[in-house]
C-alpha cells in the first residue's frame, strides 16, 4: 500500500476546523452527552470558513473549497 | 518507596481540608496583573472597526485615511473579505495601532468601508426558520405510551442566548522581541494558544512563540483559542515593531466574544397517576448563530423514560457567533426537561419531592440522585414549607420551592508537570496550565505538599507560561483532575529520588522511609528521621527534577480521576404578584465531584455557579432587534448580571463519604451551573401556580403569565 492510498483512506478534517475539545481531550476521543458541538475556523476565526459556509467535522472536509489537509 | 496513590482520607494533612485561594492576597490587594494590566514600553493601543449591517457583501475597505493620522503606526485590513459577505454586525474587517487609546478609537472611525446590505436573518424563535433536515431521535413506542398514559401534559419553554459576559474582555498584547512573539493573552488554554494563525500573523513558528497569562478574568468556555483579535494583535505588533494591546471593548465583548445558544420547546409528557413517566416528546429548536447546533440532551439526566421522540431544528441567524458556555448544552437542556417534569407533576397534583425522586429513578445514577434530594430537602426545609403549585396563602408576596437534577462529565485532562526538588530544601512545580480564577494555583499547591509533607507555602507553584511543560485546557471541568495527578505523579517520583539519596545515611532502604510533616523519617520507626532541610541539603549541588505525566484513560483505570458527577439543586423564591419581582430567599446546592482536594475551593466553584445561574434565571438576556440584527443591550448597564442583595441566602453541601472519595478526583467547574434556572422556574411555577415558560423570569414575563393563568 502506498502512502497515496492510506491518505485517500483515512478521512483528514481540515487542518483549520476547530472545537473546544481539542484543547484538553486526549487524541481520537469520541463526542460524547459533553460535546459542545460547537466548532470553529481556525484561518477565519469565525463559525464559518473562508468559503462563508459554516465549520463542522461534517462540513470541513475534502472537497471544500477552503479545505487544507 | 511512596506510591502515587491517593493517601486514605485519615492520613491526610491537606488534601479534603478547607484551605485558603493561594492567589487570594494578591488578587484582594490588587496585586495580581490580569493579561489586560499588562502594559509595555513603548505600547500601542489597536482598535476595531467591525461590520454595521447583520449581512452584507463587503466592496471594499480603504484605511488610507486612517493611516495618514499622526500617532496611528499600523493599519489591517481583511482583504480576504472583499466580494464576500459579513455575516453579522460586529464582524471584524479592519483594525488600527496607534500611540494611545483615544487616537486609535478615532482613527478606527476615518476606516472606509464599503458594503452591499443584504437580507438578513436574526429571528431564533420560530422553527419553521430552520432550513436544515432536523434531527430526530426515537426510542420505544411514543403514540402508543402516550394512548396509554393517565395524563398528557404539554408546554412551551424557552431560553434565550446569553453572552459570557467575562469581565475581563478577551484579547492579548502582544510584542516581537529578538526574533521571538511573546504574547499575554487572557485565555484558557496556555500550552496550547499559539495556533497556526498566530505564527502566520506574525511570521514567528511557535517554537518561537511564548504566553504567558498568571491571571485572568474568566472565561467560562470561551477563550481557548486566540481569536481574531489575538491574529491582529500580532499581525500589527509585527508592522509597527512595537507590542500592541488589543482588549475587546465592552459592547464588542458582548456582541462578539461568544454567546450561549438558545433554545425553545414544544413538550408532551405521558405519565401514569402514580407519578410513573412513560413518554417525552420534543420538539426543541434555537440559534447558535450561523454554525453550531441545538441542545438535544433531551430528556435531560431522566434519559430512561422508556418512550421518547425528539425532533432537533438549528436555525442559523445572522448574529455573533456562539461559544461553549459552562457546561455546553446541559442548562438549557436541564431547565427544559426539569420545567416539563414540574409542570407534570403539577398535573398530577402530586408533591414535586416524591415526583422526582420517583423520576430519578430513571437516570443513570438514581442512588446518588435520591440521596441528594433527601439532603437538599432537609436543608432548604422542604417538609416545613412545601405546598402544592400555587402558594395557597394570601396577600400579594408568593413564595415557592422548585428543584432540578444535573450531571457532567469532568474527567481530567492530560497534563505534564515537573516537580524540582532543590538543595536548600525549596520546591517548585511547573505546568503549562492556568488559574481562571477557580483555584488551581492552590490545588496544585496542596498535591505536591501534601505529597512530600511539607507546609503549603513551602511549594512554589509556577503555571501560566507554555515555556513549561504542557497540561491540557481548561474546558469540560477536566483541570483539577489533569493537574492533580500530574503534579502527584512527579513529587512522587521526586520524593522517591530524595529518599534514594537519604536511606543510606539512614541505614534504610528507600522503600523504607515516608515524608511527613517537614521530615523524612522511617515508616516503622517515626524518631529515625531528617529534617526536609538537612535530607535536601545532602543533594549538594544538583536539584531533583521529575516530571509528571497524567494520562487520562490510564489514570481513570488506577482510580486517580473518573468521571460522571450528580447534583441536586433547590430554590426557595417569593414573587410580588403585583410587581411581578421574583426574589431568591434561598437556594440549595447538593454536589458531588469525587475525591474532594481542597473543600473550600470546590464550595467556591458550587456558590459562584449559583450566583451566576440566579443571573440568567432572572436578568441575562442578548436582546436583538430583528429589523437591523443588532445587540441592543451590549453593555453593563442594560444586560444585567446579578448583584449580591440579588442571590439571597445561599447553601452547598459537597458528598464526601468514602464511598465518594474512592472514586477518584472529577471536576467540578460546570455541573453546578446546570441547574439553577430550572429549579427557579420551578420554585417561581410553584408559588404562583403558572408557569412561566421563558428565562429570564423578569417582571414583564412573569405579570404575562399571571395574566393568562387567570391569577390576576
Amino acid at each position: 500500500m502506498n502512502n497515496e492510498e492510506t491518505e485517500f483512506r483515512i478521512e483528514v478534517p481540515c487542518r483549520h476546523l476547530r472545537n473546544k475539545e481539542m484543547y484538553y481531550q486526549e487524541h481520537g476521543q469520541a463526542d460524547d452527552e459533553f460535546s459542545s458541538g460547537l466548532f470553529w475556523c481556525g484561518k477565519t476565526h469565525e463559525s464559518f470558513g473562508p468559503d462563508g459556509q459554516p465549520s463542522g467535522k461534517n462540513e470541513c472536509c475534502r472537497g471544500r473549497s477552503c479545505y487544507i489537509s | 518507596m511512596a506510591t502515587a496513590k491517593w493517601p486514605a482520607i485519615d492520613k491526610r494533612t491537606l488534601i479534603g481540608k478547607r484551605i485558603d485561594r493561594a492567589d487570594g492576597p494578591v488578587k484582594a490587594a490588587g496585586v495580581a496583573r490580569y493579561s489586560f494590566d499588562i502594559n509595555r514600553p513603548g505600547m500601542l493601543w489597536a482598535k476595531l472597526v467591525v461590520s454595521p449591517h447583520a449581512r452584507a457583501e463587503l466592496v471594499s475597505i480603504d484605511v488610507s485615511e486612517a493611516a495618514s493620522m499622526p500617532g496611528v503606526k499600523a493599519t489591517w485590513k481583511d482583504d480576504s473579505l472583499l466580494g464576500k459577505e459579513v455575516q453579522y454586525i460586529g464582524q471584524i474587517v479592519a483594525a488600527v495601532a496607534a500611540e494611545t487609546e483615544e487616537i486609535a478609537q478615532e482613527a478606527a472611525g476615518k476606516v472606509k468601508a464599503q458594503y452591499k446590505p443584504l437580507a438578513h436573518q436574526a429571528n431564533d424563535r420560530d422553527p419553521t426558520l430552520s432550513k436544515d433536515k432536523p434531527a430526530t431521535r426515537n426510542t420505544g413506542n411514543v403514540d402508543e405510551a402516550f394512548a396509554k398514559a393517565d395524563v398528557k401534559v404539554e408546554g412551551e419553554y424557552g431560553i434565550p442566548v446569553i453572552t459570557h459576559c467575562c469581565l475581563e474582555s478577551h484579547g492579548q498584547v502582544a510584542e516581537l522581541r529578538n526574533d521571538e512573539l511573546h504574547v499575554w493573552p487572557s485565555t484558557q488554554a496556555v500550552s496550547s494558544y499559539a495556533d497556526v494563525s498566530i505564527s502566520d500573523a506574525s511570521g514567528v513558528p511557535r517554537n518561537k512563540i511564548r504566553v504567558d497569562c498568571q491571571y485572568m478574568g474568566g472565561g467560562f468556555g470561551s477563550k481557548f483559542n486566540p481569536g481574531k483579535w489575538g491574529v491582529i494583535s500580532s499581525a500589527l505588533a509585527k508592522q509597527a515593531g512595537r507590542p500592541v494591546k488589543l482588549m475587546l471593548d465592552r459592547d464588542l465583548e458582548l456582541m462578539i466574544a461568544g454567546n450561549r445558544p438558545s433554545a425553545f420547546a414544544k413538550i408532551k409528557v405521558g405519565a401514569m397517576k402514580d407519578g410513573t413517566l412513560t413518554a417525552m416528546e420534543t420538539e426543541v429548536w434555537g440559534t447558535a448563530g450561523m454554525g453550531g447546533g441545538v441542545p438535544q440532551q433531551i430528556p435531560y439526566v431522566i434519559d430512561r423514560i422508556p418512550n421518547v421522540r425528539l425532533t432537533a431544528k438549528r436555525i442559523q441567524t445572522n448574529r455573533g457567533p456562539a461559544a461553549a458556555w459552562r457546561a455546553p448544552n446541559h442548562p438549557q437542556s436541564c431547565f427544559l426537561t426539569m420545567s416539563a417534569l414540574a409542570d407534570t407533576a403539577a398535573a398530577l397534583k402530586m408533591d414535586e419531592l416524591e415526583f422526582f425522586l420517583k423520576a430519578v429513578q430513571l437516570s443513570a445514577r438514581a442512588e446518588v440522585y435520591s440521596e441528594e434530594l433527601r439532603i437538599a430537602a432537609d436543608l432548604i426545609g422542604y417538609k416545613q414549607k412545601a405546598h402544592l403549585r400555587g402558594d395557597p396563602s394570601g396577600g400579594s408576596v408568593k413564595r415557592g420551592l422548585g428543584m432540578s437534577v444535573h450531571t457532567w462529565g469532568g474527567r481530567g485532562h492530560p497534563s505534564e508537570c515537573d516537580v524540582t526538588i532543590n538543595p536548600d530544601g525549596s520546591v517548585e512545580a511547573k505546568l503549562g496550565s492556568q488559574d481562571l480564577g477557580t483555584g488551581n494555583r492552590t490545588v496544585i499547591a496542596i498535591v505536591v505538599a501534601e505529597t512530600l509533607g511539607l507546609p503549603l507555602e513551602a511549594v512554589r507553584i509556577e503555571i501560566g507560561r507554555n515555556a513549561y511543560p504542557t497540561s491540557g485546557g481548561s474546558g469540560g471541568s477536566t483541570t483539577v483532575g489533569g493537574v492533580s495527578t500530574s503534579s502527584r505523579f512527579a513529587a512522587t517520583d521526586a520524593l522517591n529520588a530524595l529518599f534514594a539519596v537519604v536511606a543510606p545515611k539512614m541505614g534504610v532502604q528507600p522503600d523504607a522511609l515516608e515524608a511527613n510533616g517537614g521530615y523524612i523519617r522511617q515508616i516503622d520507626k517515626p524518631d529515625n528521621r531528617i529534617s526536609w532541610r538537612n535530607a535536601c541539603a545532602l543533594l549538594g549541588v544538583n536539584s531533583i527534577t521529575k516530571r509528571g505525566v497524567n494520562v487520562p484513560g490510564e489514570s481513570e483505570k488506577q482510580g486517580f480521576i473518573s468521571q460522571g458527577v450528580g447534583g441536586v439543586q433547590m430554590a426557595d423564591v417569593s414573587v410580588d404578584i403585583e410587581t411581578g419581582v421574583a426574589t431568591i430567599n434561598e437556594m440549595v446546592a447538593v454536589q458531588d465531584c469525587g475525591m474532594i482536594i481542597d473543600l473550600k475551593t470546590a464550595e467556591s466553584q458550587v456558590y459562584g455557579s449559583l450566583i451566576m445561574g440566579v443571573a440568567y434565571a432572572l436578568y441575562e438576556e442578548a436582546i436583538y432587534d430583528l429589523k437591523t440584527g443588532r445587540m441592543l443591550n451590549a453593555d453593563m448597564e442594560f444586560y444585567r448580571l446579578s448583584g449580591l442583595k440579588d442571590v439571597g441566602k445561599l447553601k452547598v453541601h459537597m458528598m464526601t463519604s468514602k464511598a465518594y472519595d474512592d472514586r477518584g478526583i472529577i471536576g467540578l467547574g460546570e455541573p453546578p451551573v446546570i441547574s439553577p434556572g430550572a429549579a427557579i422556574a420551578n420554585a417561581v411555577a410553584n408559588a404562583v401556580g403558572v408557569r412561566v415558560p421563558h428565562l429570564p423570569l423578569t417582571p414583564d414575563r412573569v405579570i404575562a403569565a399571571l395574566q393568562k393563568g387567570g391569577i390576576i
